[in-house]
């Protein structure tokens, strides 16, 4: 191997630097912000789970306790129960997403009103999603219970509210009603990519209605429905604020999901185990990661 | 579609499945979505007592503004602080991205794909994680319960996708512009402010309205970083709806709609630009 001094090794750094003067320049705030509000904090969050943190208090380094705390915490276990049921709801979106993509596209007036209305949902703040929903499912005054009395499918109020598995029914449907339209739009948008061509061969050599949705639609659509779902696995593991107003994660521990677990802790200002908390949501993340990059590197060029 | 239904002469009109159940689906979501929206409106509408009425109707009774007025008066500091922080966090991520964008879709330069790539991985992180950290970075730097805090906060969202947005967008433009425009004597800085932004209004409309977005309506970081001089209008709205004890439904309801029009109402006017910028 050569060795290259010093030298000669800061001077090739400074010709490169002064020769992309420009994209680093340019690029230069972009990457500061992620580095610093985004990386750094995260890392920094890593380093805080292995300390005791009290918020404003006296940190001290106490290894992998608030790990070995978590993990033998049964509120931390009935969290991640909550969390696996909760996330059920990435595949009630991409139903309701896809059937709505789907629906619309045979449509041939209206369109663009049917899919604004979609929206309308999608883009009021969270937290006033779980506000009207309150409304809506409470066991008194609420028109869907009220409904349901008057189906006599329900008798008298139902205090659902003390009833966890209800309760977690209530946020996993919540969470679904709200964020469907987000697999719409991108799946809609992909279903427009499809040429009619291929179904027009497909009619000629006499494929029915099913045979054209598994065989050309699904396919076409396959890496637009996993990029979607990747996404959604790590944003519905982090957007926690419907629930949180419907909720507050109760009763008990029972709708804490994860971010709510997190949330919990903050404000008990308990940050070092917020943050252990933090690093096993990352860590199952992580899982939707992998299966984005898998199905958009396979799409799209670097 | 075949030429005898584009022409209507087709004798008998065969019932068109496919159409008919696409009809069907997206009618019945589009109910799903409205109607409990729809009926929590209409229920502001009525006098105090009847929303604590179990009885279930939807054209309200002795209709009132009542609720609205009471409502109003109540938020209105909380509305403004709303409004600064959402759009300084949109004009802050403009003037971060704009440029970085620009660099990652039309430059050339050593580590392009992984620049890009490194935007991406950003793209896909929990925010919620980053809470804890940055509240007691905040703290200590003076950034606590100051809207500057929370622009800045926000970035860590922001920026990613609009830098993904933009360099799509950017990329997506005829490959001679700069040149072109410093042949009428345009740097090729300049160039960027005088071709490149004009052209890409859709994007840049589309990457605001994100922004301001992600600024109005977020709550776990406007919670947890401001006090109450500096409070957003949802974590007001919160604070009252979410507690276990009797919620005042007459001044959260409303108040909820008072909060919600904004970026409804933004998405509407943004839609044109949004449908064009992600058609790309």
């Amino acid at each position: 191997m050569r060795t290259v001094s010093l030298r000669e090794r800061s001077a090739r750094l400074r010709e490169q630097i002064a020769e992309n003067r420009l994209p680093i320049l340019l690029l230069g705030p972009s990457f500061l912000s992620i580095l610093l509000i985004l990386w750094l904090p995260f890392l920094n969050g890593v380093r805080i789970s292995f300390y005791d943190w009290p918020l404003g208090g006296d940190p001290a380094w106490i290894g992998s306790a608030n790990y070995v705390e978590l993990l033998s915490d049964e509120r931390f276990i009935t969290s991640l129960q909550a969390t696996a049921w909760y996330m059920t709801t990435t595949a009630f979106q991409l139903i309701l997403g896809l059937a709505a993509a789907l629906g619309v596209y045979q449509m041939k007036r209206f369109q663009n009103v049917i899919g604004a209305s979609y929206m309308l949902g999608y883009t009021l703040p969270p937290v006033i999603i779980g506000a009207l929903w309150k409304y809506i499912l409470d066991p008194r005054y609420g028109p869907f219970f009220g409904y349901l009395r008057v189906l006599g499918v329900v008798e008298g109020p139902v205090f659902w509210s003390i009833d966890g598995t209800i309760s977690l029914a209530a946020i996993t449907g919540v969470m679904s009603w709200t964020i469907w339209p987000f697999m719409f739009l991108v799946l809609f948008a992909s279903r427009q990519g499809i040429p009619d061509s291929y179904y027009e061969a497909a009619k000629v050599y006499g494929a029915g209605g099913w045979a054209r949705f598994r065989r050309i639609t699904l396919p076409q659509l396959k890496s637009a429905i996993l990029v979607v779902v990747a996404l959604r696995v790590i944003w519905n593991l982090s957007e926690v604020s419907q629930p949180l107003t419907l909720t507050g994660g109760g009763p008990g521990y029972d709708t804490s999901i994860l971010g709510i677990f997190l949330y919990r802790l903050l404000i008990q200002a308990n940050l070092g185990l917020a943050s252990a908390s933090g690093v096993i949501l990352f860590a199952i993340s992580l899982i939707g990661v992998v299966l984005f990059f898998r199905s958009y590197s396979q799409e799209v060029e670097f | 579609m075949s030429v005898r239904d584009t022409l209507g002469v087709g004798t008998v009109r065969r019932m068109n499945w496919p159409r008919f159940l696409g009809y069907l689906t997206a009618l019945s979501l589009s109910a799903m979505v409205v109607l409990p929206v729809l009926y929590v409106v209409l229920a502001t509408f009525r006098p105090e007592s009847a929303l604590y009425s179990s009885e279930i109707y939807w054209i309200p009774r002795n209709p009132t503004l009542e609720n609205w007025t009471a409502a109003w008066d109540d938020i209105q500091r909380e509305l403004i602080n709303s409004f600064i922080i959402a759009s300084g966090t949109a004009i802050l991520s403009l003037l971060i991205t704009v440029p970085g964008a620009y660099a990652l879709a039309r430059l050339s330069f050593p580590g392009k794909r992984k620049a890009f790539f490194f935007v991406v991985m950003a793209l896909m992180f929990p925010g919620v994680l980053l809470i804890g950290p940055i509240g007691s970075a905040w703290r200590s730097l003076g950034l606590f319960n100051t809207f500057p805090g929370l622009w800045l906060a926000f970035q860590a969202f922001v920026a990613p996708f609009s830098l993904w947005i933009l360099r799509d967008f950017f990329e997506g433009l005829p490959d001679n512009l700069e040149e072109a425009a410093m042949v009428y004597g345009c740097t090729n800085v300049s160039a960027i402010y005088y071709v490149i932004v004009p052209l890409s209004i859709p994007a840049i409309a589309a990457v605001t309205f994100l922004a301001f977005l992600t600024g109005w309506n977020d709550f776990l970081f406007s919670n947890l970083l401001t006090q109450s001089s500096h409070r957003p209008a949802v974590v007001s709205i919160f604070e009252s709806a979410s507690g276990r004890g009797a919620i005042d439904w007459t001044l959260v309801l409303s108040q909820s709609f008072i909060v919600g029009a904004p970026p409804v109402a933004l998405y509407f006017l943004a839609q044109r630009y949004m449908t064009e910028t992600f058609a790309m």
